[in-house]
C-alpha cells in the first residue's frame, strides 16, 4: 500500500445532485483534523456505488436511502456481506420514522444520520468512523502485505 | 239394529220381535235404556243443524232421524204392544234407506263413484216398492240381501273415510277416523243383528248387543260431525302445538316465500283440503299469491284488494258450482269473491272455497285460502288457528330479512373499518411522505445555510458565500413553497373547500399562456414546445385551468430527454373537451401508470429528473375531478406518454362576439407578442370591443390615423419604435391627441407612462376585470364624433331623469330613461348601453336587485354602474352593492355638477386619476 493511501476515501452514493453539492462543499469546509485529507468518490445510484467499491478501496461509504434504482439499505447489506475490512457505513436520509431507523439499523450501517443534517453532526460523524477504519486499516496493512 | 216390524219374517224382525216378548228382563232394560240414551243424542244433532245448517250435518241429522225412527217405534211396541202396518212399512222404508245416507254422507266428504250412490239408490226404491205392494214384511231371503248390501256399502264407506284421514292431520283426522269408526259400528250392529236369524237363543243378546253398537256408532258420528266445544278447543290446541313447532322448524335463513310456503302445506294438511293458497296484499295496493300448495302458484299476478274483502266477508265455505260460473247459489255472493274463487278452484279443479283472515303484525291484510272438491271437517277454531298461524309465520318470514339486514350490516360495517383501516394507512404513509419531501429541501437550506456561516468575514457585515450556495438555497426554499401550495390545494380538494369558478375560457388562449410560460425552460432543455388547439371553449376555473395545464406541461418536460418533443393538442366532443398534452420521454410502464395520479408516486428514474414535488400530477387529477372531467394517460416504455385531460366545454359559440362586436367602441392594439395579442383580444371581444391589432408602432399609427378608434392599448417593448416613442408621436399628432392611451406592458414605469399622457397603465400580467373595467369608462366618451354613447337612466322620478338629460345630451351623450327596474333590466340587455344611472329606490324590484342582475348577466356585467341615491348609504347597502357599481351619486341640486365630474374623472384623467387598475371602482 502506498504512503498515499492514509488519505481517507468516502464514497457518497446520493442521486440528487444539490444533496451531493451539498456535501462536497461541507468536506471542502471541514476543519476536523480527520478530515483534513479526504477524497470523495460521488455517484448517484447504486449501480456506480458498486462499480467504485469494485474498484477503488473506501473508508467509508455515505449513503442517502431513497435512490432512484432502489433502496440504498440493499447497498449497504452487500457491503456487510462482504466481511472485514469494510468501509464505515453511514446512512443519511429524509426518512426518519423509527422503523425505517430501525431498518438501516438492522442492515447493518454504522450510523444513521438525518436530513436536515447539521454540519457539526456531519463532522463529528465522519470523523469518529474515518478515524476508526483508518485505525483498522493500519492494523491490518501491518499484519499483512497489502494486496493493491 | 235394523228393526222389521214383528210380523216380519226378516231375520232381523224376528231377531227383534222375538226377543222382545221371551228375552230375559236383564237385557230388555239394557235394550230400552240404551233406545232412550239415543233420543237426547238425536237433540242434540237436529239442535246443531238447525243452528248452522249445512249438506253434512243435514245428512248426519237425516241418519239420525232414520235411526231414532226404529228406536221410537221399537219403544212404542215396547210399550204400546203391535203398532199400525202404515207405521210398521214407513220404519221399515227409512231401515232401507240408511245405506243410501250413508254413502252420501261419505260422498261428501271424500270421492265416492256416482253410479254406486245411484245404484244404491236404485235398490232402496225397489225395496221400497216391493215393501209397498207386498204390504207384508220382506221375506228373510230378502232382509239377508239388504243386509248384505248394507254391510258392503256401509264397509266401503267406513274404508273411504279411513283412507281419507290418512294423510289428514289434527281434529279433521280424528273426526274422520270417528265418522269411519261409526260407520264400522253401524255396519257391525247390522251384522250382528242379523245373526239373530240363527235362533230365537241367541236373538234376545244380540238384538242389545246391536242396540248397544248401534248407540255407540250414533255417538261416534255425534262426536265425529258435531263435536262438544271442549273437545274442538282440546283439538285445537294440540293442533296449534304442533302446527307452531312445525313453523318453528324452518331454518332461520329461510325467506318469506319459504315461510309462507310452509304455511300452505301445514294448512293444507290440517284441514285435509285439496289446496292451500296464501294471499297478501303488497304495498302497491294489491294482492298477490304468496305461496300455494296442491296447486301450482301465480305470483305475478295481482288482485284487487277489493276482492279479497269480498272473499273474506263471504260465508265459507263458498261452493262454486262449475269453475267461474255464477250460479243461483252465488248469486248473492259479491262478485269479487267468486272472481277471486273462481282463479283459484280453476287450477285444481275444487269446488268449495274457504277463506281464513290471517292475523299479521302489521295488519296490511291477508287470506289464507282454502280450496277443495268437498266438504271438509274444518271447525270455526281451526280456521282460528290458521289465522293465527299468520301471525307467526309473517315474523317468521320477517327473520330472514331481519338476518339478511343483520348481515348487511356487519358487512357494511367491516368494509367501513377496512376503509378506515385503509385511510388511516394512507394518512401515516402520506405524512411519512411528507416528513421526508419536506426534509429533502430543508437538508440543503440548513446545510448551505449552516456552511454559509462558517465562510471568511469580508468585513464587520458581510461575508464572502458562494454564489452557487445561494442559489441552492433559494431553489430548495422555492421547491418547498411548491410543495406546500400543492399540499394546501390537495388538503382544499380533499376537504371540499376547493372553490372553483368556472367560467367558459378560450382554450387556445389559455393553452397559449401555458406554453409561453414554460417555454424558457423548454428551450433551456433543448426541447421542442408545440400546440395545436382548435377554437374551444372549456368550462373551467380559470386559474386552476392554468395550474392543470402547468402541470402536465412541466411533468412532460421534466421526463423528456433533450432533442425530444412536448405537443398539445386538444379536440371538442359532446359538451367535452380533450387536451392531450404529449411527449417524447421515457414513458411510464402499463404496471406503474395506475400510480402516477397518486401523492408521492414519482415512477421510474427518479435522479435524472430532479424537481417536482410527487404531488402535480395528484392534484392535477383531483382538479379535473372537481371540474367534473377524468383523467387519462396512455404510454409505452421509451416511447413517450400522453396525458388528456377531458373538461366541460365544446365548440366556441361562432364568432360570438361579433353579436355586440364594436357596440361599446373600437380599441386598437398594438402588441407584437401574438401570446399576449390573443388574450388582450379574447377579453376585449367578449366584453363587446370591435379589436384593431398593429404588430408594431409604424402599423400603429397608420391604424390609429384610418380607423380613429375609441381607446388605443399600446406595448412599450416593440420590434423598431419602442412603445414611448409612439406615444408621444399620438400625443403630437393633432388628429390623434385625444385618444386615450391605456399602456400595457411588462415595464414597470407607470410614472414616465402617465406624464407622456396615457391615461392609465397596467402592469402585465393584467387583471383582465381591471382593464376592462376602465375601457368601459373610456369608451363612454363621445370623441371621434362618429358614435355618441348611450346613457341608461332608471329611475321613476321623471324630474331626475329630466334633470340628468338636460346634464346629459348637451355633453354629446344619448340619454334613455327606465321607469322602473323591469324594463331597465329590459333596455339595458337590449340596447349598446355604455352607462347606467340606476337609482335604488324603484317601485317594482328595488335598485339592489337591478344593480345585482346587472353584474351577473355577463350581457351587462361591463357596463359600469352608478348608483342615485337620496340618502346616505348604511354599511349594508355599501356591501351590497360593493364591486357591482362604479360609484354613487347624491340625488339633489349636486347632481349634474356631480356626475360631470366623474365622467370627467374617470374617462378623461390623465395623471390626475393616477393608476386606477379599476381601483376607482
Amino acid at each position: 500500500m502506498s504512503p498515499s493511501s492514509a488519505r481517507s476515501r468516502i464514497l457518497l452514493v446520493e442521486d440528487e445532485t444539490i444533496n451531493r453539492d451539498l456535501i462536497r462543499a461541507a468536506l471542502s469546509r471541514a476543519r476536523h483534523p480527520a478530515l483534513a485529507d479526504v477524497e470523495l468518490v460521488e455517484v448517484d445510484s447504486i449501480a456506480g456505488a458498486r462499480a467504485r467499491l469494485a474498484e477503488l478501496e473506501i473508508d467509508l461509504v455515505l449513503l442517502d436511502v431513497q435512490l432512484s434504482d432502489g433502496s440504498g439499505l440493499i447497498l449497504a447489506r452487500e457491503i456487510v456481506q462482504l466481511g472485514q475490512p469494510r468501509p464505515a457505513i453511514v446512512a443519511l436520509s429524509a426518512g426518519v420514522l423509527p422503523e425505517q431507523r430501525a431498518a438501516a439499523d438492522e442492515a447493518g450501517c454504522d450510523s444513521f444520520l438525518a436530513k436536515p443534517v447539521s454540519m457539526t453532526t456531519l463532522y463529528d460523524e465522519l470523523a469518529t468512523l474515518l478515524s476508526r477504519a483508518q485505525a483498522v486499516r493500519a492494523a491490518g496493512s501491518a499484519g499483512e502485505a497489502p494486496d493493491r | 239394529m235394523s228393526d222389521p216390524p214383528v210380523q216380519s219374517r226378516s231375520a232381523i224382525s224376528c231377531v227383534h220381535c222375538d226377543t222382545s216378548r221371551q228375552g230375559p228382563e236383564g237385557g230388555h232394560i239394557v235394550t230400552l235404556a240404551f233406545e232412550a240414551l239415543f233420543l237426547p243424542l238425536l237433540a242434540a244433532v237436529v239442535v246443531a243443524y238447525v243452528r248452522a245448517p249445512d249438506p253434512t250435518r243435514r245428512d248426519v241429522a237425516l241418519i239420525f232421524t232414520a235411526m231414532a225412527v226404529l228406536f221410537i217405534r221399537d219403544m212404542a211396541r215396547e210399550l204400546f204392544g203391535p203398532l199400525p202396518i202404515l207405521l210398521n212399512t214407513t220404519a221399515s222404508a227409512l231401515q232401507y234407506l240408511m245405506p243410501y245416507l250413508t254413502l252420501r254422507l261419505t260422498a261428501q266428504l271424500r270421492p265416492v263413484p256416482t253410479w254406486l250412490l245411484r245404484g244404491t239408490l236404485a235398490v232402496y226404491v225397489g225395496q221400497v216398492i216391493v215393501l209397498v205392494l207386498r204390504g207384508t214384511p220382506p221375506s228373510p231371503m230378502s232382509v239377508a240381501v239388504v243386509t248384505g248390501a248394507f254391510v258392503v256399502t256401509g264397509s266401503l264407506a267406513a274404508t273411504t273415510l279411513a283412507t281419507g284421514a290418512r294423510p289428514r292431520a289434527g281434529s279433521p283426522r280424528v273426526r274422520m277416523l270417528l265418522a269411519a269408526g261409526a260407520t264400522a259400528l253401524f255396519v257391525i250392529a247390522v251384522a250382528v243383528s242379523a245373526t239373530g236369524v240363527i235362533g230365537p237363543d241367541v236373538r234376545a243378546w244380540t238384538r242389545t248387543l246391536a242396540r248397544g253398537i248401534g248407540l255407540l256408532a250414533a255417538f261416534g258420528y255425534a262426536v265425529a260431525f258435531f263435536p262438544p266445544a271442549w273437545l274442538r278447543r282440546m283439538w285445537s290446541a294440540t293442533s296449534a302445538y304442533h302446527a307452531s313447532l312445525d313453523l318453528l322448524q324452518i331454518p332461520p335463513d329461510a325467506s318469506a316465500q319459504q315461510v309462507w310456503q310452509r304455511m300452505a302445506d301445514l294448512s293444507r294438511q290440517l284441514t285435509g283440503t285439496d289446496g292451500a293458497v296464501v294471499l297478501l296484499r303488497t304495498q302497491g295496493g294489491t294482492v298477490m299469491e304468496v305461496a300455494g300448495s296442491g296447486l301450482p302458484v301465480r305470483p305475478e299476478r295481482t288482485y284487487p284488494v277489493a276482492w279479497l274483502e269480498a272473499l273474506l266477508s263471504a260465508n265459507r265455505p263458498l261452493a262454486l258450482d262449475g269453475v267461474g260460473a255464477r250460479t243461483r247459489r252465488t248469486a248473492r255472493i259479491p262478485s269479487g269473491a267468486v272472481d277471486l274463487a273462481s282463479t283459484l278452484v280453476g287450477r285444481l279443479p275444487a269446488r268449495y272455497v274457504t277463506s281464513i283472515p290471517l292475523d299479521l303484525p302489521d295488519g296490511d291484510g291477508g287470506a289464507l285460502v282454502l280450496l277443495s272438491g268437498h266438504r271438509t271437517l274444518f271447525t270455526d277454531d281451526d280456521a282460528v288457528l290458521l289465522g293465527g298461524l299468520g301471525r307467526q309465520a309473517a315474523l317468521l318470514g320477517e327473520r330472514a330479512g331481519v338476518l339478511a339486514e343483520q348481515e348487511r350490516l356487519a358487512e357494511e360495517l367491516a368494509s367501513s373499518v377496512v376503509a378506515l383501516t385503509h385511510a388511516s394507512q394512507a394518512k401515516s404513509e402520506f405524512l411519512s411522505n411528507m416528513s421526508h419531501e419536506l426534509r429533502t429541501p430543508l437538508n440543503a437550506i440548513i446545510g448551505f445555510s449552516e456552511l454559509m456561516q462558517g465562510e471568511e468575514w469580508l468585513d464587520e457585515h458581510r461575508r464572502a458565500v458562494p454564489d452557487e450556495w445561494i442559489a441552492h438555497v433559494r431553489s430548495s426554499g422555492r421547491h418547498l413553497l411548491e410543495l406546500i401550495n400543492d399540499v394546501l390545494d390537495l388538503a382544499k380538494v380533499e376537504s371540499g373547500r376547493m372553490d372553483l369558478h368556472p367560467e367558459p375560457l378560450d382554450l387556445p388562449a389559455i393553452v397559449e399562456d401555458a406554453v409561453a410560460a414554460l417555454r424558457p425552460e423548454a428551450d433551456r432543455q433543448r426541447i421542442e414546445l408545440a400546440y395545436e388547439v382548435p377554437h374551444l371553449v372549456v368550462h373551467a376555473d380559470r386559474i386552476r385551468m392554468r395550474q392543470i395545464l402547468d402541470n402536465l406541461l412541466s411533468n412532460a418536460l421534466k421526463f423528456t430527454p433533450p432533442g425530444g418533443r412536448v405537443s398539445v393538442s386538444a379536440e371538442g366532443g359532446e359538451g367535452r373537451v380533450r387536451v392531450s398534452v404529449t411527449d417524447t420521454g421515457i414513458g411510464i410502464a402499463p404496471e406503474d401508470q395506475h400510480r402516477v395520479f397518486h401523492e408521492f408516486q414519482q415512477v421510474g428514474d427518479r435522479s435524472a429528473h430532479p424537481g417536482g414535488t410527487g404531488l402535480g400530477l395528484a392534484l392535477t387529477r383531483r382538479l379535473v375531478e372537481e371540474h367534473g372531467g377524468v383523467v387519462a394517460l396512455e404510454s409505452a416504455p421509451g416511447r413517450g406518454s400522453r396525458f388528456t385531460v377531458e373538461l366541460p366545454g365544446g365548440h366556441a359559440a361562432p364568432r360570438t362576439t361579433q353579436l355586440n362586436g364594436g357596440a361599446l367602441g373600437r380599441i386598437l392594439l398594438i402588441e407584437d407578442d401574438p401570446g399576449a395579442t390573443r388574450l388582450l383580444r379574447t377579453y376585449l371581444e367578449r366584453a363587446g370591443y370591435q379589436v384593431i391589432v398593429a404588430g408594431d408602432g409604424d402599423r400603429g399609427l397608420n391604424a390609429a390615423r384610418a380607423e380613429s378608434p375609441t381607446a388605443i392599448l399600446l406595448d412599450i417593448l416593440l420590434p423598431g419604435t419602442d412603445g414611448w416613442d409612439i406615444l408621444r408621436a399620438l400625443k403630437r399628432d393633432e388628429a390623434l391627441r385625444d385618444i386615450p392611451v391605456v399602456i400595457v406592458t411588462v415595464l414597470d414605469e407607470q410614472e414616465v407612462g402617465l406624464a407622456l399622457g396615457a391615461v392609465d397603465y397596467f402592469v402585465k400580467p393584467i387583471v383582465p376585470e381591471a382593464l376592462l373595467a376602465r375601457l368601459s369608462r373610456l369608451a363612454l366618451l363621445p370623441e371621434g364624433g362618429s358614435t355618441s354613447a348611450q346613457i341608461l337612466v332608471i329611475d321613476t322620478d321623471p324630474e331626475t331623469s329630466a334633470v340628468l338629460g338636460r346634464t346629459l345630451i348637451p355633453l354629446g351623450y344619448q340619454v334613455q330613461h327606465a321607469s322602473s327596474g323591469v324594463t331597465g333590466l329590459r333596455a339595458a340587455r337590449g340596447a349598446s348601453v355604455g352607462l347606467i344611472l340606476c337609482d335604488l329606490l324603484l317601485p317594482d324590484i328595488d335598485g339592489f336587485t337591478v344593480i345585482a342582475a346587472l353584474h351577473d348577466d355577463p350581457a351587462t356585467r361591463r357596463v359600469p354602474v352608478l348608483a342615485l341615491t337620496s340618502g346616505e348609504l348604511s354599511d349594508t347597502d355599501k356591501s351590497r352593492l360593493n364591486g357591482k357599481i362604479a360609484g354613487v351619486l347624491q340625488k339633489g341640486d349636486e347632481v349634474p355638477a356631480a356626475l360631470q365630474q366623474w365622467l370627467n374623472t374617470t374617462a378623461r384623467a390623465t395623471a390626475a386619476a393616477g393608476r386606477s387598475n379599476g381601483g376607482t371602482r
